[in-house]
Protein backbone atom coordinates (compact mmCIF):
# COMPACT_ATOMS: atom_id res chain seq x y z
CA UNK A 1 0.00 0.00 0.00
CA UNK A 2 1.41 3.40 -0.95
CA UNK A 3 1.64 6.46 1.29
CA UNK A 4 -1.19 8.05 -0.54
CA UNK A 5 -3.43 5.07 0.07
CA UNK A 6 -2.57 4.92 3.80
CA UNK A 7 -3.91 8.43 4.34
CA UNK A 8 -7.64 7.97 5.09
CA UNK A 9 -8.71 11.17 3.42
CA UNK A 10 -6.62 10.55 0.33
CA UNK A 11 -7.92 7.00 0.28
CA UNK A 12 -11.47 8.31 0.16
CA UNK A 13 -10.52 10.57 -2.72
CA UNK A 14 -8.91 7.63 -4.50
CA UNK A 15 -12.02 5.54 -3.88
CA UNK A 16 -14.07 8.28 -5.50
CA UNK A 17 -11.70 8.34 -8.45
CA UNK A 18 -11.97 4.58 -8.85
CA UNK A 19 -15.75 4.86 -9.26
CA UNK A 20 -15.34 6.93 -12.41
CA UNK A 21 -15.69 5.45 -15.90
CA UNK A 22 -12.39 4.01 -17.08
CA UNK A 23 -11.58 6.83 -19.46
CA UNK A 24 -8.22 8.60 -19.53
CA UNK A 25 -6.70 6.59 -16.74
CA UNK A 26 -3.35 8.21 -17.46
CA UNK A 27 -4.72 11.63 -16.56
CA UNK A 28 -6.10 10.31 -13.28
CA UNK A 29 -2.78 8.68 -12.44
CA UNK A 30 -1.01 11.94 -13.11
CA UNK A 31 -3.40 13.81 -10.80
CA UNK A 32 -2.98 11.28 -7.99
CA UNK A 33 0.81 11.09 -8.41
CA UNK A 34 1.13 14.86 -8.41
CA UNK A 35 -1.04 15.10 -5.32
CA UNK A 36 0.93 12.41 -3.51
CA UNK A 37 4.22 14.04 -4.45
CA UNK A 38 3.00 17.42 -3.28
CA UNK A 39 1.81 16.15 0.10
CA UNK A 40 3.09 18.30 2.92
CA UNK A 41 4.04 16.65 6.19
CA UNK A 42 5.30 18.10 9.47
CA UNK A 43 8.73 16.78 8.51
CA UNK A 44 9.13 18.90 5.45
CA UNK A 45 12.14 21.10 5.56
CA UNK A 46 10.32 24.24 4.47
CA UNK A 47 10.16 26.37 7.61
CA UNK A 48 6.93 27.88 6.46
CA UNK A 49 5.41 24.43 6.42
CA UNK A 50 6.98 23.15 9.60
CA UNK A 51 3.93 23.65 11.76
CA UNK A 52 1.80 20.51 11.83
CA UNK A 53 -1.27 22.67 11.90
CA UNK A 54 -0.14 24.49 8.78
CA UNK A 55 0.81 21.21 7.11
CA UNK A 56 -2.56 19.75 7.88
CA UNK A 57 -4.30 22.82 6.52
CA UNK A 58 -2.38 22.57 3.27
CA UNK A 59 -3.08 18.85 3.09
CA UNK A 60 -6.79 19.46 3.62
CA UNK A 61 -6.77 22.00 0.81
CA UNK A 62 -4.85 19.54 -1.34
CA UNK A 63 -7.49 16.90 -0.70
CA UNK A 64 -10.24 19.39 -1.40
CA UNK A 65 -8.46 20.18 -4.64
CA UNK A 66 -8.19 16.52 -5.56
CA UNK A 67 -11.84 15.98 -4.67
CA UNK A 68 -12.84 18.97 -6.80
CA UNK A 69 -10.68 17.76 -9.67
CA UNK A 70 -12.10 14.26 -9.38
CA UNK A 71 -15.63 15.62 -9.25
CA UNK A 72 -14.94 17.74 -12.34
CA UNK A 73 -13.40 14.84 -14.22
CA UNK A 74 -16.24 12.63 -13.07
CA UNK A 75 -18.93 15.01 -14.24
CA UNK A 76 -17.17 15.56 -17.53
CA UNK A 77 -16.76 11.86 -18.17
CA UNK A 78 -20.23 11.05 -16.93
CA UNK A 79 -21.71 13.77 -19.15
CA UNK A 80 -19.82 12.49 -22.15
CA UNK A 81 -20.85 8.97 -21.29
CA UNK A 82 -24.49 9.91 -20.76
CA UNK A 83 -24.74 11.90 -23.99
CA UNK A 84 -23.04 9.09 -25.84
CA UNK A 85 -25.48 6.58 -24.38
CA UNK A 86 -28.37 8.89 -25.20
CA UNK A 87 -27.16 9.29 -28.78
CA UNK A 88 -26.73 5.54 -29.03
CA UNK A 89 -30.22 4.86 -27.73
CA UNK A 90 -31.69 7.51 -30.00
CA UNK A 91 -29.89 6.07 -32.98
CA UNK A 92 -31.05 2.61 -32.00
CA UNK A 93 -34.65 3.73 -31.65
CA UNK A 94 -34.54 5.38 -35.06
CA UNK A 95 -33.33 2.20 -36.61
CA UNK A 96 -29.82 3.42 -37.30
CA UNK A 97 -26.80 1.33 -36.37
CA UNK A 98 -25.74 2.12 -32.83
CA UNK A 99 -22.03 1.68 -33.24
CA UNK A 100 -19.64 4.23 -31.84
CA UNK A 101 -18.27 5.27 -35.25
CA UNK A 102 -21.75 6.16 -36.45
CA UNK A 103 -22.28 8.37 -33.40
CA UNK A 104 -19.01 10.13 -34.01
CA UNK A 105 -19.89 10.51 -37.66
CA UNK A 106 -23.32 11.99 -36.80
CA UNK A 107 -21.79 14.52 -34.43
CA UNK A 108 -19.13 15.47 -36.94
CA UNK A 109 -21.60 15.77 -39.80
CA UNK A 110 -23.94 17.86 -37.65
CA UNK A 111 -21.18 20.38 -37.01
CA UNK A 112 -20.21 20.28 -40.66
CA UNK A 113 -23.77 20.81 -41.84
CA UNK A 114 -24.16 23.90 -39.68
CA UNK A 115 -20.85 25.43 -40.78
CA UNK A 116 -20.83 28.25 -43.34
CA UNK A 117 -20.82 27.24 -47.00
CA UNK A 118 -18.89 29.02 -49.74
CA UNK A 119 -21.78 30.54 -51.68
CA UNK A 120 -21.29 32.17 -55.08
CA UNK A 121 -23.27 35.25 -56.10
CA UNK A 122 -23.39 36.36 -59.72
CA UNK A 123 -24.87 39.54 -61.14
CA UNK A 124 -25.11 40.59 -64.79
CA UNK A 125 -24.53 44.28 -65.37
CA UNK A 126 -22.06 45.55 -67.95
CA UNK A 127 -22.64 49.24 -67.18
CA UNK A 128 -21.91 49.16 -63.45
CA UNK A 129 -18.66 50.55 -62.12
CA UNK A 130 -18.80 48.69 -58.85
CA UNK A 131 -21.18 46.19 -57.32
CA UNK A 132 -21.54 44.92 -53.78
CA UNK A 133 -23.75 42.15 -52.46
CA UNK A 134 -25.71 42.96 -49.30
CA UNK A 135 -27.83 40.65 -47.20
CA UNK A 136 -28.57 39.26 -43.79
CA UNK A 137 -25.36 37.20 -44.03
CA UNK A 138 -23.21 40.36 -44.00
CA UNK A 139 -25.59 42.42 -41.88
CA UNK A 140 -26.62 44.52 -44.84
CA UNK A 141 -23.25 46.22 -44.87
CA UNK A 142 -23.03 47.94 -48.29
CA UNK A 143 -19.24 47.95 -48.21
CA UNK A 144 -18.54 44.50 -46.80
CA UNK A 145 -18.70 42.30 -49.89
CA UNK A 146 -17.43 43.76 -53.17
CA UNK A 147 -17.99 41.76 -56.35
CA UNK A 148 -15.36 41.21 -59.02
CA UNK A 149 -15.95 42.03 -62.66
CA UNK A 150 -15.36 39.28 -65.21
CA UNK A 151 -12.78 39.80 -67.95
CA UNK A 152 -15.49 40.40 -70.57
CA UNK A 153 -17.05 43.07 -68.34
CA UNK A 154 -20.51 41.49 -68.27
CA UNK A 155 -20.66 39.59 -65.02
CA UNK A 156 -19.94 40.47 -61.44
CA UNK A 157 -19.28 37.67 -59.00
CA UNK A 158 -18.12 36.85 -55.51
CA UNK A 159 -17.97 33.80 -53.27
CA UNK A 160 -18.57 34.28 -49.55
CA UNK A 161 -19.22 32.04 -46.54
CA UNK A 162 -22.93 31.84 -45.68
CA UNK A 163 -24.53 29.60 -43.05
CA UNK A 164 -27.05 27.07 -44.39
CA UNK A 165 -30.63 28.29 -44.52
CA UNK A 166 -32.82 30.75 -46.35
CA UNK A 167 -31.36 34.20 -46.84
CA UNK A 168 -32.45 37.58 -48.15
CA UNK A 169 -30.08 39.66 -50.21
CA UNK A 170 -29.69 42.23 -52.99
CA UNK A 171 -27.00 44.03 -54.98
CA UNK A 172 -25.78 47.58 -54.49
CA UNK A 173 -24.77 49.05 -57.85
CA UNK A 174 -22.45 52.07 -57.91
CA UNK A 175 -23.02 52.74 -54.20
CA UNK A 176 -26.60 53.81 -54.55
CA UNK A 177 -28.77 51.59 -56.71
CA UNK A 178 -30.43 48.85 -54.71
CA UNK A 179 -31.10 46.03 -57.19
CA UNK A 180 -32.78 42.67 -56.72
CA UNK A 181 -31.35 39.53 -58.33
CA UNK A 182 -33.35 38.97 -61.53
CA UNK A 183 -32.58 35.24 -61.34
CA UNK A 184 -33.87 34.66 -57.82
CA UNK A 185 -37.31 34.78 -56.24
CA UNK A 186 -38.09 37.94 -54.36
CA UNK A 187 -39.85 38.38 -51.07
CA UNK A 188 -41.05 41.12 -48.79
CA UNK A 189 -39.54 41.27 -45.33
CA UNK A 190 -42.23 40.43 -42.77
CA UNK A 191 -41.11 43.09 -40.29
CA UNK A 192 -39.80 45.99 -42.33
CA UNK A 193 -41.68 45.55 -45.58
CA UNK A 194 -38.56 45.88 -47.71
CA UNK A 195 -38.12 43.69 -50.76
CA UNK A 196 -35.18 41.38 -51.28
CA UNK A 197 -34.07 38.38 -53.26
CA UNK A 198 -34.12 34.94 -51.67
CA UNK A 199 -31.62 32.12 -51.76
CA UNK A 200 -31.56 28.80 -49.92
CA UNK A 201 -28.02 27.91 -48.95
CA UNK A 202 -26.77 24.45 -48.08
CA UNK A 203 -23.85 22.14 -48.51
CA UNK A 204 -23.56 21.18 -52.20
CA UNK B 1 -6.76 41.64 -2.35
CA UNK B 2 -8.39 38.61 -3.91
CA UNK B 3 -11.80 40.21 -3.61
CA UNK B 4 -10.56 43.35 -5.33
CA UNK B 5 -9.01 41.25 -8.09
CA UNK B 6 -12.26 39.36 -8.59
CA UNK B 7 -14.20 42.62 -8.67
CA UNK B 8 -11.88 44.02 -11.32
CA UNK B 9 -12.13 40.80 -13.32
CA UNK B 10 -15.92 40.93 -13.13
CA UNK B 11 -15.92 44.54 -14.25
CA UNK B 12 -13.63 43.67 -17.15
CA UNK B 13 -15.86 40.80 -18.28
CA UNK B 14 -19.03 42.89 -17.96
CA UNK B 15 -17.48 45.80 -19.86
CA UNK B 16 -16.16 43.62 -22.64
CA UNK B 17 -19.57 41.95 -23.00
CA UNK B 18 -21.40 45.26 -23.36
CA UNK B 19 -18.73 46.58 -25.70
CA UNK B 20 -18.98 43.48 -27.87
CA UNK B 21 -22.76 43.69 -28.10
CA UNK B 22 -22.69 47.37 -28.95
CA UNK B 23 -19.89 46.99 -31.45
CA UNK B 24 -21.88 44.40 -33.35
CA UNK B 25 -24.87 46.71 -33.67
CA UNK B 26 -25.09 49.51 -36.24
CA UNK B 27 -26.12 52.03 -33.61
CA UNK B 28 -24.25 55.07 -34.87
CA UNK B 29 -27.19 56.46 -36.82
CA UNK B 30 -29.75 55.84 -34.09
CA UNK B 31 -30.50 58.05 -31.11
CA UNK B 32 -29.29 57.06 -27.69
CA UNK B 33 -32.65 55.82 -26.39
CA UNK B 34 -33.31 53.56 -29.38
CA UNK B 35 -29.73 52.31 -29.30
CA UNK B 36 -30.10 51.36 -25.65
CA UNK B 37 -33.41 49.62 -26.25
CA UNK B 38 -31.94 47.61 -29.12
CA UNK B 39 -28.86 46.72 -27.09
CA UNK B 40 -31.08 45.49 -24.27
CA UNK B 41 -33.13 43.37 -26.70
CA UNK B 42 -30.00 41.73 -28.12
CA UNK B 43 -28.38 41.21 -24.71
CA UNK B 44 -31.56 39.80 -23.22
CA UNK B 45 -31.98 37.33 -26.08
CA UNK B 46 -28.34 36.29 -25.82
CA UNK B 47 -28.61 35.74 -22.09
CA UNK B 48 -31.57 33.43 -22.73
CA UNK B 49 -29.50 31.34 -25.10
CA UNK B 50 -31.10 32.55 -28.31
CA UNK B 51 -28.94 33.24 -31.37
CA UNK B 52 -28.41 36.99 -31.63
CA UNK B 53 -27.23 37.12 -35.22
CA UNK B 54 -30.76 37.19 -36.73
CA UNK B 55 -31.66 40.09 -34.42
CA UNK B 56 -28.52 42.02 -35.29
CA UNK B 57 -29.12 41.32 -38.99
CA UNK B 58 -32.69 42.62 -38.70
CA UNK B 59 -31.55 45.79 -36.94
CA UNK B 60 -28.86 46.26 -39.59
CA UNK B 61 -31.46 45.76 -42.30
CA UNK B 62 -33.68 48.41 -40.69
CA UNK B 63 -30.77 50.85 -40.58
CA UNK B 64 -29.83 50.00 -44.17
CA UNK B 65 -33.36 50.75 -45.38
CA UNK B 66 -33.66 53.86 -43.18
CA UNK B 67 -36.67 52.40 -41.38
CA UNK B 68 -38.18 54.50 -38.59
CA UNK B 69 -36.43 53.73 -35.27
CA UNK B 70 -39.57 52.51 -33.55
CA UNK B 71 -40.22 50.13 -36.39
CA UNK B 72 -36.70 48.73 -36.05
CA UNK B 73 -37.33 48.11 -32.36
CA UNK B 74 -40.61 46.34 -33.11
CA UNK B 75 -38.91 44.31 -35.84
CA UNK B 76 -36.16 43.24 -33.44
CA UNK B 77 -38.78 42.24 -30.86
CA UNK B 78 -40.65 40.24 -33.50
CA UNK B 79 -37.48 38.36 -34.39
CA UNK B 80 -36.93 37.52 -30.73
CA UNK B 81 -40.51 36.24 -30.44
CA UNK B 82 -40.05 34.03 -33.51
CA UNK B 83 -36.71 32.77 -32.21
CA UNK B 84 -38.41 31.75 -28.95
CA UNK B 85 -41.20 30.03 -30.85
CA UNK B 86 -38.74 28.24 -33.13
CA UNK B 87 -36.70 27.03 -30.17
CA UNK B 88 -39.82 25.55 -28.59
CA UNK B 89 -40.95 23.97 -31.85
CA UNK B 90 -37.54 22.45 -32.56
CA UNK B 91 -36.99 21.10 -29.04
CA UNK B 92 -35.37 19.29 -27.34
CA UNK B 93 -31.89 20.26 -28.57
CA UNK B 94 -32.02 22.67 -31.48
CA UNK B 95 -28.74 24.14 -32.68
CA UNK B 96 -28.37 27.88 -33.04
CA UNK B 97 -28.60 27.57 -36.82
CA UNK B 98 -31.76 25.44 -36.48
CA UNK B 99 -33.37 28.13 -34.33
CA UNK B 100 -32.31 30.83 -36.80
CA UNK B 101 -33.73 28.82 -39.71
CA UNK B 102 -36.94 28.22 -37.76
CA UNK B 103 -37.23 31.93 -37.10
CA UNK B 104 -36.79 32.66 -40.79
CA UNK B 105 -39.43 30.09 -41.72
CA UNK B 106 -41.90 31.47 -39.17
CA UNK B 107 -41.42 34.87 -40.79
CA UNK B 108 -43.04 33.54 -43.97
CA UNK B 109 -46.75 34.16 -43.95
CA UNK B 110 -48.54 30.87 -43.28
CA UNK B 111 -45.71 28.83 -41.75
CA UNK B 112 -46.64 27.61 -38.28
CA UNK B 113 -44.96 26.12 -35.24
CA UNK B 114 -46.73 22.84 -35.99
CA UNK B 115 -45.01 22.62 -39.36
CA UNK B 116 -41.64 23.13 -37.70
CA UNK B 117 -42.47 20.42 -35.16
CA UNK B 118 -43.39 18.03 -37.98
CA UNK B 119 -40.01 18.54 -39.62
CA UNK B 120 -38.14 18.22 -36.34
CA UNK B 121 -39.92 14.98 -35.45
CA UNK B 122 -39.07 13.59 -38.88
CA UNK B 123 -35.43 14.60 -38.53
CA UNK B 124 -34.69 14.61 -34.79
CA UNK B 125 -30.92 14.24 -34.95
CA UNK B 126 -29.97 16.25 -38.00
CA UNK B 127 -29.70 19.97 -38.68
CA UNK B 128 -32.93 21.20 -40.23
CA UNK B 129 -31.83 24.54 -41.66
CA UNK B 130 -32.13 23.34 -45.27
CA UNK B 131 -35.47 21.47 -44.85
CA UNK B 132 -36.89 24.53 -43.09
CA UNK B 133 -35.55 26.76 -45.85
CA UNK B 134 -37.25 24.56 -48.44
CA UNK B 135 -40.50 24.55 -46.49
CA UNK B 136 -40.42 28.34 -46.16
CA UNK B 137 -39.65 28.81 -49.84
CA UNK B 138 -42.41 26.45 -50.98
CA UNK B 139 -44.94 28.23 -48.81
CA UNK B 140 -43.66 31.60 -49.98
CA UNK B 141 -44.18 30.32 -53.55
CA UNK B 142 -47.87 29.73 -52.71
CA UNK B 143 -47.69 25.99 -52.07
CA UNK B 144 -50.24 25.31 -49.29
CA UNK B 145 -48.57 24.75 -45.92
CA UNK B 146 -49.96 21.26 -45.29
CA UNK B 147 -48.84 20.10 -48.71
CA UNK B 148 -45.43 21.71 -48.43
CA UNK B 149 -44.90 20.17 -44.98
CA UNK B 150 -45.88 16.72 -46.24
CA UNK B 151 -43.61 16.98 -49.24
CA UNK B 152 -40.62 17.98 -47.12
CA UNK B 153 -41.21 15.38 -44.40
CA UNK B 154 -41.80 12.60 -46.94
CA UNK B 155 -38.63 13.53 -48.80
CA UNK B 156 -36.66 13.39 -45.54
CA UNK B 157 -38.18 9.99 -44.72
CA UNK B 158 -37.19 8.75 -48.14
CA UNK B 159 -33.63 9.77 -47.50
CA UNK B 160 -33.36 12.92 -49.56
CA UNK B 161 -30.10 14.66 -48.72
CA UNK B 162 -29.72 18.35 -47.96
CA UNK B 163 -28.20 19.01 -51.41
CA UNK B 164 -31.22 17.33 -53.02
CA UNK B 165 -33.65 19.39 -50.95
CA UNK B 166 -31.60 22.46 -51.70
CA UNK B 167 -31.67 21.77 -55.44
CA UNK B 168 -35.43 21.21 -55.34
CA UNK B 169 -36.06 24.51 -53.58
CA UNK B 170 -33.77 26.55 -55.78
CA UNK B 171 -34.97 24.87 -59.00
CA UNK B 172 -38.61 25.54 -58.17
CA UNK B 173 -37.68 29.11 -57.28
CA UNK B 174 -35.86 29.55 -60.59
CA UNK B 175 -38.83 28.11 -62.51
CA UNK B 176 -41.17 30.52 -60.74
CA UNK B 177 -38.87 33.44 -61.52
CA UNK B 178 -39.05 32.45 -65.18
CA UNK B 179 -42.81 32.40 -65.17
CA UNK B 180 -43.80 28.87 -64.16
CA UNK B 181 -46.51 28.11 -61.63
CA UNK B 182 -45.00 26.86 -58.36
CA UNK B 183 -47.19 23.75 -58.25
CA UNK B 184 -46.47 22.81 -61.86
CA UNK B 185 -42.75 23.27 -61.33
CA UNK B 186 -42.94 21.25 -58.12
CA UNK B 187 -44.62 18.36 -59.96
CA UNK B 188 -41.85 18.20 -62.53
CA UNK B 189 -38.98 18.70 -60.10
CA UNK B 190 -40.38 16.16 -57.65
CA UNK B 191 -40.61 13.52 -60.36
CA UNK B 192 -36.96 14.03 -61.13
CA UNK B 193 -35.95 13.86 -57.49
CA UNK B 194 -38.04 10.88 -56.43
CA UNK B 195 -36.83 8.88 -59.39
CA UNK B 196 -33.47 8.65 -57.65
CA UNK B 197 -34.81 8.12 -54.11
CA UNK B 198 -35.39 4.66 -52.74
CA UNK B 199 -38.99 3.93 -51.75
CA UNK B 200 -39.46 3.44 -48.02
CA UNK B 201 -42.18 1.26 -46.57
CA UNK B 202 -44.80 3.21 -44.67
CA UNK B 203 -44.05 6.49 -46.42
CA UNK B 204 -46.63 7.67 -48.87
CA UNK B 205 -45.11 8.31 -52.25
CA UNK B 206 -45.65 12.03 -51.98
CA UNK B 207 -43.00 12.97 -54.40
CA UNK B 208 -43.85 10.32 -56.97
CA UNK B 209 -47.47 11.29 -56.90
CA UNK B 210 -47.92 14.30 -59.13
CA UNK B 211 -51.36 14.74 -57.69
CA UNK B 212 -49.94 15.42 -54.27
CA UNK B 213 -48.07 18.41 -55.51
CA UNK B 214 -50.67 19.67 -57.91
CA UNK B 215 -53.71 18.72 -55.88
CA UNK B 216 -55.37 17.27 -58.96
CA UNK B 217 -54.52 13.60 -58.56
CA UNK B 218 -56.32 10.81 -56.79
CA UNK B 219 -56.63 11.13 -53.03
CA UNK B 220 -54.52 8.91 -50.83
CA UNK B 221 -56.30 6.83 -48.21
Amino acid sequence: MSDAERDPVLRRALDELRKLPPADVGAMRRVVSAAAAARVTPFDSDPGMSSPRRGRSVRVWMVVGIAAASAFVGFALRGAWTSRSHAASTAASSGAPSTAPSIVRTAASTELDAAPVQQPFVFNNSRAHKVFVVGDFNRWDPTATPMTRSSDGELWSTVIPVVPGRHMYAFMVDDSLFTLDPNAPKTRDPDLGAEGSIIIVGRP
Amino acid sequence: MTRRLLWLLGLLVATSRVTTAQDSLPLATLDRDVAMRLTRIVDSAGSRGLPTEPIVAKISQGVFFHAPPDRIVVAAQSVVARLEEARIALAPKPTQSDIAAGENALGVDGVTRTALQAIRSTSPNRPVAVPLGLLAQLVASKVPLARATKIVTDLIKRGASDPQLLALGNNVSADVVHGAQAMASLDVRLRGLTAVLAPVAGVSAAATDPGLASGSGPKKP
